[in-house]
Formats: structure tokens, sequence, C-alpha cells
């Protein structure tokens, strides 16, 4: 059922403009500004991106200039056929804590996890997996919040 | 995640909370049927969010897109 819905979402979204194109997200504005100064810095982490490579597509939008790694976090049998060709891919589990921390990644989430996580709500309780992830989320922000930068 | 620093994004479907258009609801049905998924209004996005310590900061759309990026911050 993942991969048909996988199939799904990537039939869904093509011939669609990416988010960070001209007209819709400002991406240099909202991230990439005050964003990583260098690549040792983690400027996206792309929670549940699945085989779209929508990663590998923005790291050449951005061009050389713009500093800073591009993680995919997805299944262990996602991570091992991806081409991590200008991203890496790490293996991710949204049961766990976010292992990217300290550097201050934006996270950017996918259709492909929130409807993940909206199954496991209707069937458990509304929003109580969400609410996992955002904890560990907010709980890795909370024992680095003395380091913050502008 | 870091306050003042970090933003979490959310490309997805948004179903107005109002007058909302038969193609995104029917969306919802289809993830219904599929995974027993559900899509968001933007009023269960925003009491979502905010109900774990987010702020959302701005939502943008695309006239040749169907989702919105949603962009929050620690509160």
């Amino acid at each position: 059922m993942g991969q048909r819905f996988g199939g799904m979402i990537q039939m869904y979204n093509a011939g669609k403009p990416f988010f960070w194109e001209d007209g819709w997200y400002p991406i240099k504005e909202r991230l990439i500004e005050g964003g990583p100064e260098s690549d040792e810095d983690v400027l996206l982490v792309d929670i549940g991106g699945g085989d779209a490579g929508d990663l590998g597509i923005l790291r050449k939008a951005l061009g050389p200039d713009v500093k800073g790694r591009l993680i995919l976090q997805e299944l262990k049998h996602i991570v091992d056929r991806a081409d991590q060709d200008g991203y890496e891919a790490q293996v991710g589990d949204w049961y766990q804590e976010q292992p990217v921390k300290g550097t201050a990644p934006n996270h950017f989430i996918t259709p492909q996890l929130l409807t993940r996580l909206s199954s496991q709500a209707r069937v458990l309780t509304c929003s109580n997996t969400f609410f996992t992830t955002i904890a560990a989320m907010t709980s890795a922000a909370a024992s680095s919040r003395t380091s913050f930068r502008p | 995640m870091k306050t003042g620093y970090s933003k979490l994004l959310i490309k997805e479907l948004l179903i107005p909370d109002r007058n909302a258009p038969w193609a995104l609801t029917s969306l919802d049905v289809n993830v219904m049927q599929s995974l027993s998924g559900q899509e968001r209004t933007e009023s269960q996005f925003r009491n979502l969010l905010e109900s774990v310590g987010f702020k959302i900061e701005g939502m943008w759309s695309h006239s040749n897109a169907i989702d919105v990026v949603i962009e929050a911050s620690l509160a």
C-alpha cells in the first residue's frame, strides 16, 4: 500500500511546481538568509520524502553558493535505493527523537508523512502520533535553547 | 529545533474551513479509503500546531499547485 500511495503522490505532483520555485514559498528570504554558513550545518531535513528525489533537484536549484546539508529521512528500503546525489539519506523513525539537532535544521514534512500520521491518528486518537513527533522535536529544542542564533 | 532559527515546513493539502471545493474533499475520501487517513482543514492545522507549542508564521500557495506550504516556528 505504501508503494501504491507513493506512486499516487508522485503522479499527483507531476508537472506541478516545486515549492521553492518563484511564486510559491520564498525560500531565499525565509530559509536561506540567516541560515547555515558552512556545509557542516544542516539546511533542511526532509522527513518522509519518499522516492521523489526532490532534494537532489533542490540542491541543483540552490546552486553552489548556498551552504548547508540536505538530509532525507526515510524507511530503510528507501534509503538503500536513494541516489544521494546532492543530498544525504538516513534511516529515520518518527516515533523516535529527531536525531538531527544542535545545528538547527529546518524540518520539512511531506504529504506522505502527514497522511501516515493522520492514518494513525484516526485509528488511535486524534493527533496523538503527530504530537509525539513534534514533542520529540521540541524536547530537542529545549536542550539546545541556550545557544540559539539570530 | 532552535527557537528563533529552526522552522517547520509542512507541504500539504489544506482544506478551507468553509466552501471547500469537491476536488479537495474527494482527496480526503481518497486517503480515508486507502490509508484510513484524513486531510486537515486550516483550523485543524492551526489547533494541532498551537497545541504542541508551534506558531504558524505563514502559508504560501501557488496557482498551479494543490498543496500549500505552512511555515511554523516554536512559539
